[in-house]
């Protein structure tokens, strides 16, 4: 006979950190009262208390908005709004199609996931630069094991180098108060390093980072912060074709695929 | 006032990647009219017309040419079959069912219920997500010697990562009925011979089940299909039953499925005990 009692123990019962309403009106988040913390704070000092269950300054809340703005580019060419686009011109739900541009977004390429790469590089990079190991070392250390590829996630981004993104987030860090923490300082040392001996600058996804973990995030709650950033990109490219007669986005004709498979053949 | 630390990160240039100008596929060939580009006339699938496999072909059968390339032959085609069949429902306890459930009964369009379900579907409960390391496990397990397969499994940490242990604290009696039945088939390779081996020895001597995701990817790795095909060919596999339990739902009034009540709801504060 196996011990169920554990499971036992959660059976139809709900036992909530996040909160709940009640019937009678009360609406719980996070051990606050929902309705008296809305008045005065913002909505994401709201969704950080909600994913992290910690209570932020506003500037640092404020900061986070603007990222939310700088990882929804509306460009149709991008795999999440393409999804969004295709969507669009099938004349999808809205909902539905921005589900599957964030679903997408979940990717190693772009979006939400390389933040757990690049805050675990930052992390394990400082902890070495504590014990002595200067920029230049900590990035020949990683061409050295990774055959001299230079792939450092936050410092190599995809289609381009460089990115118009990261100065405005640093100037706005600095205009909200979040001064130059020590991961800031190595990461901006590093991206000199790879700049000029590797032609690779840091990205948003690296400034991200570092900022981050000067704010004690962990990169699990940045990753799970930004689950639905990409939102504002993807609705926009939804839209924009939703709106159109159905079929123009990108049609493909028959010879716009390549068939590269077996001669035809018969079942007999 | 912003400090104006100046910084080159700006300085935006492409990195001029070569990207191919049409998607190539293995899988499907279209032709189209003479007198319409767009429109196809004959489609072919891995070169067969699918107007001769409608004809003459079991879905089991195209569905396996569609992920492998090739028809299968008798006794791939019944055990792939029997896969399909065997797995071709989680059960309304499924997380991915459950939440076909609440889609349905909240009234959630219903075109969203399979995508919805599938999503939670793919996780740790049933093993979704483990089967690529599982399968990459099966794969090895013929070349490995009795003892090795003992001992890569009981000194495994987590030994549902690699398709054992138990569920809600039992040994599965229903998985390992079901990998007798495989192992016994015509189509069953090495792995899931040396699997039924190795769940033998584990159940009567160390009381250590195996998974249903461990005889997936066994039947997996016998056929041929590569371990990152293998977590969404489970979502494949197990859609029509998750989508069945969520349509039976549809339409029924809101009171059909559990809503607790306030008393079985309790709100914790941060530091509480879960």
């Amino acid at each position: 006979m196996s011990d169920t009692s554990y499971w036992d123990s959660y059976r139809n019962r709900i036992r909530s950190k996040a909160g709940g309403f009640t019937l009678n009106g009360d609406v719980t988040l996070r051990g606050e009262d929902l309705i008296k913390y809305i008045e005065d704070h913002s909505y994401f000092q709201v969704l950080i208390l909600a994913v992290t269950g910690r209570h932020v300054s506003k500037n640092i809340a404020d900061w986070v908005e603007v990222l939310f703005s700088c990882l929804s580019y509306p460009d149709a060419r991008i795999w999440c709004n393409n999804i969004a686009a295709l969507g669009g011109d099938s004349k999808c739900s809205i909902v539905g199609a921005t589900a599957a541009g964030i679903l997408a977004a979940d990717s190693s390429l772009y979006g939400s996931r390389p933040i757990l790469g690049s805050m675990a590089f930052l992390e394990t990079a400082y902890k070495d630069h504590q014990t002595g190991l200067s920029a230049k070392e900590i990035v020949e250390q990683h061409l050295a094991s990774n055959k001299g590829r230079f792939s450092i996630v936050g410092f190599s981004r995809p289609l381009a180098t460089g990115d118009e993104r990261v100065e405005l987030l640093r100037s706005k860090a600095r205009a909200l108060s979040m001064l130059k923490g020590p991961h800031e300082e190595l990461a901006m040392a590093i991206h000199s390093y790879a700049s000029q001996q590797y032609g690779e600058s840091i990205n948003m996804n690296g400034f991200i980072a570092a900022v981050s973990l000067d704010q004690q995030f962990t990169a699990k709650e940045v990753y799970q912060l930004s689950a639905a950033a990409v939102l504002s990109g993807v609705e926009a490219c939804f839209v924009d074709y939703e709106e159109r007669p159905i079929g123009t986005f990108l049609p493909q004709r028959c010879d716009d695929v390549e068939y590269i498979g077996p001669a035809k053949r018969s079942l007999n | 006032m912003a400090d104006r630390e100046s910084t080159d990160t700006d300085i935006v240039s492409s990195r001029n990647e070569q990207f191919s100008e049409k998607i190539k596929t293995k899988i499907w060939l279209e032709e189209s009219v003479d007198q319409n580009a767009y429109l196809a006339k004959n489609s072919y699938c891995y070169g067969y017309d699918i107007r001769e496999l409608t004809n003459g072909a079991c879905y089991s059968d195209v569905l396996y040419l569609l992920f492998r390339g090739e028809l299968p032959d008798d006794a791939e085609g019944e055990l792939f079959n029997a896969l399909l069949i065997a797995f071709i429902n989680p059960g309304p306890r499924d997380h991915g069912s459950r939440a076909a459930i609440q889609a349905a009964i909240g009234k959630t369009d219903s075109l969203h219920i399979l995508p919805i379900a599938l999503t939670i579907f793919a996780g740790e409960h049933n093993g979704a997500i483990h089967l690529v390391e599982t399968m990459k496990f099966m794969v090895r397990l013929p070349k490995k010697s009795a003892g090795e397969r003992l001992e890569d499994v009981l000194l495994n940490d987590v030994p549902e990562s690699i398709g054992f242990g138990k569920r809600y604290g039992g040994c599965d009696e229903q998985s390992y009925d079901l990998l007798r039945m495989f192992s016994q088939m015509q189509g069953a390779g090495s792995c899931l011979k040396s699997l039924q081996e190795l769940a033998d020895e584990l159940i009567s001597r160390h009381d250590v089940g195996i998974l249903p995701h461990g005889i997936i990817a066994a039947v997996f790795a016998d056929l041929g299909f590569l371990p990152r095909q293998a977590p969404p060919l489970l979502q494949l596999i197990s859609a029509p039953g998750i989508l069945a339990h969520g349509l039976e739902f549809v339409g029924k009034p809101r009171s059909h499925v559990p809503f607790l009540a306030d008393e079985f709801y309790e709100i914790l504060g941060e530091n509480d005990d879960v």
